[in-house]
């Protein structure tokens, strides 16, 4: 049977699309930019020829972030990091945030609001620090990981996703002898995709961004994420960075463009990840599991 | 009421096994540190630590309200950037995550998803380049914009009226694109059937937008919200730094960039823990009631 | 049901073994990592240092120390904040070199520059400092010393392990001044920079000038003259584009105009006339530093972003010809040339740098680099391994052997001596500096001594050269060393960003017209920014001024 489409339904359609397209041009602009910057003569991008197209065609930005010795390691070191902790928080947020989905449970909510606390309420930098340093973490890849494991943002969208799944799903494994455990695995985090995927994604994102959590726990070089190097390149000659004494009168002399060619290095392996994950976000994935 | 309490526990006691990991996280890495809050109270002196430094009361908190040139100011700079974000910059990408949710061509779709969230990936050192330079008098392309329409140009860095808008302006455009993941997650944990239904009872297309897809948004939207609104007194200052100029500081300074320049780099710990604890407190107080007004709505709340 | 149960067991064994593989492989590349590490050191330990007697050293240019400075190789770890353009190695060629005569090894902890100030004050805090702790500043180490976290140097100076930086501070007294705690001890040790070394200069496009007949200005009047020129030629630029509008400090536009009309350094600053600290807006001559001000900015002769501007845009602007004449470090010159020969090989392009001018009436001058240089200072840590060990390789690299190596590199491969003359084997000017760098030669906190200036060739850009001689008559000596104590550190932290801040907005406001320059505004900002502190720091300065002199 055909469903008729209103007058009203078309042309909101039609407007929709026009939106979404100057959405995707004030969008793209940026990156374009940055990419056509990267792969340009640098006299052009710094006196401001260079608006949207590449000119003057020349790899040289890269040439510079690759000589880099250190960036294969540090390459190596984010994506261990990010695959580790994305795992690692993933596994712990879920195991606490199905039970406290249940409303059932005692202590719920005291649980809840000793959590929402800490979003607001922090012990400073430097108690957290010496807590790390006494456990021993300092200058390993544990201490980039497990202070940040448990996000709160995440543990209450969890949370709410899980509240929404159907008490038969459960009743069901039970009585197919599942523990919670099993529970959790088999029925709930597969029904959880979407919530899951996007956790995921955020966790995966914000530690492959992230600098000063490494900053502060890190001192080998050997360990250094992707970030710490080349944040030093992005901000080069901005305030930010004249804003520090130490340098002094010897300016740093940089190829203007390996700023972008390092913005370039360091997004592109993130940023292709999404698409791949898009197709678990179809309608119905969590409602798929009743039929069965 | 005891013995129930305790078959309760019981009776889930696996529950609570499970949690444990993340509880123990919490007491070690939130809890255990929460010391730190002390030092509000003190002149924290590296060298005698936090049991040996001198107590000095709320000192720094009236010293923020009384020494501080234009305390209120800061604080009224701060509400008024998170207002402004709360108005705009917060269902913007709940309507893109709508509107992207009615394209019919899925390649499309997921196309123009994808590069929505380009800029998220952008440092902000590079977005705030790219803005300043869109605003410009001379070579900006707002400005040729404008001229075109026989407008004076604006020299909108300049203004301290414009700053709140540019602000927000380039958080959108910042964060447009990645907010609406979560939106869109949300968005497919709907049952499809009710859809169905829907359209049996004669509900037209923007009815089923309205009571069922927003719907199954709202818990989401909600907790957010009221997450959100717990910040309320603060607004991080790097982007704000990297923003503002002389002739902006009516507006643009806020609470965060002033304890950053009186001294967090200085080791001021003291000062800067003291107004941290401040904007704590308020957001608390802002949550708990939100959370109230959440439950009363039953859609969904934080706890 | 059965189905669906085999296919979830499957999906959970990926989980489980994908994790699994995840955390092994961590864990691999980890005693990877560790496994290199030690292989290393026991490589070095086995192989690079030969027995004492093997070493031959001249003991004038060690200053006296006696080479190996330990028998066992040892090693040290160094904190640096690490340069964006110069990657920091602890294989370095002149770190190898050092450690096959010396015996110590250093491996390098750096942080880079961006968020480097936040670790340092973290590693401070929570007293995690490591053996050595460079890219220090002097006040840090003197209110962190007391405390325990920094190594009390002066015993070992007095013992005599310390000959090369005694005779530095003997030679330079603000050194002690600047490196003195109040308990008396000594816990880091400044960087010595060249004599007589300019940082900045004053710029302007030598081929517009040219074009127009201009001369160098001598005064304001005359800097006037050639901007109404310029504009005129060029009716779409801006002429005069400042870096920075800071009212206070080494270089900024507030700060700039205020010496040349008032002869203090900056708004808050040292009067060398009257030998004080004063507040630029409660002199005579204040008035017309705002009316001059405020003229270019009506007459377009000043871009009306000034205060709005980006580095990058500014980059844009000087080399697109938007903008002609500016302040700027002197390197700016021939690093603006070689980007517009870059972007277009047969331009005209040319920044040759102007002298220091002034108002009528008005001496100009141009302040070296205090050679005293604390913001770039080492400490040691209280609880160093061997400290006097340690104690002599912070010495060795004061000392000429060791300077050699830090200023000029690896004999051979990057410099030569011809004749008692030290010459660089790098043949492009603009990248000497650069490539040097990145072997850790002239590295800022690794370079403690600068080479004598009667023994080296530095290869300097013709650019710069022109710009040493063309501001040598107007050299004077920097202002004088002052150290704060712990009241009027306090007091300074409170006041002075919130005062500069203050400053530069209302400054702003006279220079854009949005507030009219007459004498009740001007005694309007001069009451609002003594209620801020101006005065207290100004009496401030002067008691320290006091003291330094006595």
């Amino acid at each position: 049977m055909k469903i008729k489409t209103s007058m009203a339904s078309r042309v909101f359609d039609a407007f929709n699309v026009t939106l979404m397209l100057i959405l995707a041009a004030v969008m793209l602009y940026p990156i374009v930019y940055v990419a056509s910057a990267s792969i340009s003569n640098v006299g052009l991008v710094v006196n401001g020829t260079v608006k949207l197209w590449p000119r003057d065609l020349t790899f040289i930005a890269y040439e510079r972030v690759f000589a880099d010795p250190f960036i294969w390691l540090s390459y190596g070191n984010t994506i261990r990091y990010t695959v580790i902790q994305t795992a690692a928080t993933l596994l712990v947020t879920s195991m606490m945030a199905y039970p406290l989905a249940k409303r059932r449970l005692l202590g719920r909510r005291t649980i809840l609001l000793f959590a929402a606390a800490t979003m607001l309420f922090n012990g400073g930098l430097i108690p957290t620090f010496l807590v790390v340093k006494q456990l021993g973490l300092i200058d390993t890849i544990w201490a980039v990981i497990v202070p940040t494991l448990i996000n709160t943002w995440y543990l209450f969208i969890m949370r709410t996703f899980f509240e929404q799944l159907p008490e038969e799903l459960e009743e069901a494994a039970r009585i197919d002898g599942c523990g919670v455990m099993g529970t959790l695995l088999r029925i709930v985090m597969p029904l959880s995709k979407p919530v899951l995927m996007t956790i995921g994604l955020f966790t995966a994102v914000t530690q492959w961004n992230s600098f000063f959590d490494a900053l502060i726990y890190l001192n080998q070089k050997e360990l250094y994420p992707l970030q710490i190097h080349l944040r030093n390149i992005v901000i080069a000659g901005t305030a930010a960075a004249q804003s520090q004494g130490s340098a002094g009168d010897d300016e740093i002399m940089l190829l203007e463009t390996v700023k972008y060619s390092t913005i370039m290095v360091a997004a592109l392996p993130i940023l292709c990840v999404y698409p791949f994950i898009q197709k678990y976000f179809v309608q119905g994935t969590m409602i798929g599991g009743i039929k069965g | 009421m005891r013995k129930e309490h305790w078959r309760a526990l019981r009776r889930d006691q696996a529950l609570y096994w499970l949690m444990l990991p993340g509880i123990l996280f919490y007491i070690v890495f939130k809890y255990v540190p929460m010391y730190g809050v002390l030092i509000s109270f003190q002149n924290y002196s590296i060298g005698k630590g936090i049991w040996g430094s001198e107590w000095v009361g709320f000192k720094h908190f009236i010293d923020f309200f009384t020494r501080t040139p234009d305390a209120w100011q800061l604080i009224r700079n701060t509400l008024l950037l998170n207002v402004y974000e709360l108005l705009f910059a917060f269902p913007a990408p709940i309507l893109l995550a709508l509107l992207l949710n009615e394209l019919r061509v899925v390649l499309f779709r997921r196309f123009i998803q994808t590069v929505s969230y380009l800029p998220h990936f952008l440092s902000t050192v590079v977005i705030v380049g790219m803005v300043v330079n869109f605003l410009s008098p001379s070579s900006g392309i707002v400005n040729h914009v404008l001229v075109m329409l026989g407008i004076e140009p604006i020299m909108f860095m300049a203004e301290p009226g414009w700053f709140r808008t540019i602000y927000v302006a380039s958080e959108i455009w910042q964060t447009l694109g990645w907010g609406t993941i979560l939106y869109l997650a949300a968005i497919a944990g709907v049952d499809p059937t009710l859809y169905e239904a829907a359209r049996m009872d004669g509900a037209n297309r923007f009815q089923q937008i309205r009571h069922i897809t927003f719907v199954g948004m709202l818990p989401v939207v909600i907790i957010l919200l009221v997450l959100n609104l717990g910040k309320m007194m603060e607004i991080g200052y790097q982007k704000i730094i990297l923003l503002y100029n002389p002739t902006l500081y009516d507006t643009a300074d806020v609470i965060n960039t002033f304890v950053y320049r009186r001294g967090l780099i200085n080791a001021d710990f003291s000062f800067a823990a003291a107004v941290g604890l401040f904007q704590a407190v308020i957001g608390f107080v802002l949550v708990v009631a939100a959370n109230k007004l959440a439950r009363k709505t039953a859609h969904g709340s934080l706890w | 049901m059965k189905k669906m149960k085999a296919v979830y067991q499957s999906r959970t064994l990926r989980l489980v073994g994908g994790v699994t593989m995840a955390v092994m492989l961590a864990a691999c590349t980890q005693n990877g990592g560790g496994t290199n590490t030690t292989s290393k050191e026991a490589v070095d330990g086995g192989n690079s240092t030969p027995p004492a007697s093997a070493i031959e050293y001249d003991p004038a240019r060690t200053g006296g120390l006696e080479l190996p400075l330990s028998a066992e190789p040892i090693t040290y770890s160094f904190f640096i904040a690490e340069r964006a353009d110069a990657a920091v190695s602890s294989d370095w060629p002149i770190f190898r070199a050092m450690a096959e005569r010396t015996g110590v090894d250093i491996r390098f902890e750096p942080a880079p520059g961006a968020g480097f100030e936040e670790k340092r004050m973290l590693l401070l805090a929570t007293q995690s400092v490591t053996d050595f702790f460079g890219s220090l500043t002097g006040s840090l180490a003197r209110q962190y010393g007391p405390d325990g976290v920094f190594l009390d140097l002066k015993p070992y100076m007095d013992e005599g392990l310390m000959p090369n930086i005694k005779a530095w501070y003997e030679k330079y007294p603000d050194a002690t001044v600047v490196s003195t705690a109040a308990d008396g001890g000594i816990y880091s040790v400044p960087t010595f920079s060249e004599e007589n070394y300019i940082s900045f200069s004053w710029m302007a496009r030598g081929d517009v000038m040219d074009e127009l007949g201009i001369e160098q200005p001598g005064n304001t009047d005359e800097f006037y003259d050639m901007l109404k020129q310029m504009k005129a030629a060029y009716p779409d630029a801006y002429p005069f584009l400042p870096i920075s509008t800071a009212p206070i400090g080494r270089i900024g536009l507030y700060r700039d105009f205020a010496q040349m009309f008032t002869g203090i350094d900056g708004m808050l600053g040292y009067d060398r006339e009257a030998d004080e600290y004063r507040f630029a807006a409660e002199d005579a001559r204040f008035v017309d530093m705002l009316t001059y001000l405020h003229r270019l900015y009506e007459e377009g002769l000043m871009d009306p972003e000034f205060a709005l501007l980006q580095s990058n845009q500014f980059d844009e602007r000087m080399l697109s010809g938007k903008s002609l004449v500016t302040h700027h470090f002197k390197g700016r010159v021939s690093q603006f040339n070689s980007k517009a020969r870059q972007a277009d090989a047969s331009t005209d392009y040319r920044l040759v740098p102007m002298a220091p001018f002034a108002a009528e009436g008005v001496k100009p001058f141009q302040f070296i680099k205090p050679v005293v240089f604390d913001a770039q200072s080492i400490a040691l840590a209280a609880d160093v391994k061997q400290p006097e060990i340690a104690v002599q390789f912070l010495d060795y690299l004061y000392s000429d052997e060791g300077t050699d190596y830090t200023n000029y590199g690896i004999a051979g491969k990057n410099y030569e001596v011809n004749g008692g003359e030290v010459r660089y084997l790098e043949e492009e000017p603009d990248l000497l500096v650069p490539n040097l760098r990145k072997e850790g030669v002239l590295y800022d906190s690794i370079r403690m001594a600068a080479f004598d200036k009667s023994r080296q060739a530095r290869v300097l850009s013709p650019e710069d050269a022109a710009i040493d001689e063309l501001q040598q008559p107007y050299i004077v000596d920097s202002v004088p060393l002052m150290v704060a104590t712990e009241e009027e550190a306090e007091l300074e932290k409170e006041r002075l960003a919130n005062l500069t801040k203050h400053l530069e907005q209302k400054l702003t406001e006279f220079v854009m017209g949005k507030t009219a320059i007459n004498d009740e505004s001007i005694s309007q900002f001069v009451r609002e920014a003594n209620q801020l502190g101006a005065a207290e720091l100004v009496e401030m300065y002067n008691t320290q001024l006091e003291r330094a002199g006595e």
